[in-house]
């Protein structure tokens, strides 16, 4: 799997998880469910951000050496 | 015949017809100056729609990440420390923004200096005004790293007996330097295409991100607590403006193919084949790519400063 496969699962995760339907789910659990539900979901749209921001990062890397 | 009839008045035909043959780019078949100027004009565009989409793309991604997090408060409670990682990647991509729009800029200069050089009319102002011309575009093409326009411009007087033989050092000029720079300028256009694919990426999932959190929110949730009658209107209007809300910019899915495009004109332009139409459909193309992206910018300021409130007063 590529990078951008990669990125490219994890955006597919991170929308199903906030769908109305997941939610209305979840809502409707445990306390300690919820909590980790809650948790996880949410390090997954951190680990999309971070894996975009190294993308955008590189390009401007490339970007860069074209000029100073 | 005005070429004649100048050569003529000067009264040094001969030498001046040498001169104007002698100078790169005049004799054989070249681009016109009109070519110059197009390619320059879409680049223009073109940086002025990327300023908008660099914009429009991190604020779009800080207003998902903070509707997630409200959307997660309102089902379980969201340890410090995650609210602290979204503000490092939201930090972040600023900050990586900025650097892109940095680039852009030096971009933007360096077209729009291209392009002043390729329509500037050098009969009517002179010498000098070419002088300085060529001269801030030497200091933006050495920002955008490239010792050859130095030397080509380094400090020469440019200064030549007639107006005519000015105006074919210019167009010479600027043959010269996208001979000289066609490998820098190739590399940019196509890391510029990988840039627009990964902001269409990030586009489109930040508007479907939104559009799902905002529909459990504000539309799913309330249903299910229940709507009092007086606000059954509100909800309906609501319900409405984030179901028709479109997660995709066809323009802006296109955009890496448009930079190809232009890319291709580029090559046409260096190799001396390229038409007139390829310059102009890359012009549409970056024209109708910056309407999209200041229709974005002004439809992503206006949905997410209304939509903090509302969602918050759901949980």
């Amino acid at each position: 799997m590529t990078q951008t496969q990669l990125l490219g699962s994890l955006r597919a995760v991170e929308l199903r998880l906030s769908t109305s339907e997941v939610s209305a789910f979840f809502r409707g659990q445990n306390e300690t469910t919820r909590t980790r539900f809650v948790q996880e979901s949410l390090q997954i749209s951190v680990v999309v951000a971070q894996l975009t921001n190294a993308q955008l990062d590189d390009i401007a890397g490339k970007l860069e050496t074209l000029s100073p | 015949m005005i070429v004649f009839h100048r050569l003529k008045r000067t009264g040094r035909p001969f030498a001046l017809a040498l001169l104007v043959l002698a100078i790169p780019g005049v004799s054989g078949c070249r681009p016109n100056s009109q070519q110059h100027a197009d390619f320059a004009k879409a680049g223009a565009i073109y940086t002025q729609s990327l300023s908008a989409l660099l914009d429009v793309s991190a604020n779009q991604s800080i207003d998902a990440h903070s509707v997630q997090l409200l959307q997660k408060r309102s089902i379980g409670p969201i340890p410090e420390t995650l609210v602290q990682d979204f503000a490092q990647v939201d930090a972040d991509r600023l900050q990586t923004t900025a650097r892109l729009r940095h680039h852009s800029a030096l971009l933007a200069r360096y077209f729009n200096q291209l392009n002043d050089l390729a329509t500037s009319n050098a009969p009517d102002h002179g010498a000098d005004d070419v002088n300085s011309t060529t001269k801030a575009l030497t200091q933006v093409g050495d920002e955008l790293r490239n010792p050859s326009l130095t030397k080509l411009a380094g400090g020469r007087d440019f200064a030549l007996p007639t107006q005519l033989a000015v105006s074919a050092l210019i167009r010479g000029r600027l043959n010269s330097e996208l001979q000289k720079r066609q490998s820098t300028v190739r590399a940019e256009l196509k890391t510029q295409e990988e840039l627009l694919a990964a902001l269409a990426d990030d586009n489109e999932q930040n508007a479907r991100v939104l559009s799902n959190a905002r529909q459990d929110l504000q539309v799913s949730t309330p249903l299910r607590a229940g709507i009092p009658p007086s606000g059954e209107e509100e909800w309906i209007v609501r319900r409405r403006t984030i179901l028709t809300a479109p997660t995709t910019v066809e323009e802006l899915h296109i955009a890496s193919e448009d930079v190809a495009h232009l890319r291709e004109a580029f090559e046409g332009l260096v190799q001396g084949t390229s038409g007139r139409e390829k310059f102009d459909q890359a012009l549409s193309d970056f024209s109708a790519l910056l309407l999209a992206a200041q229709a974005l910018q002004h439809r992503t300021g206006g949905n997410d400063s209304g939509s903090g409130g509302a969602v918050g007063g759901t949980s």
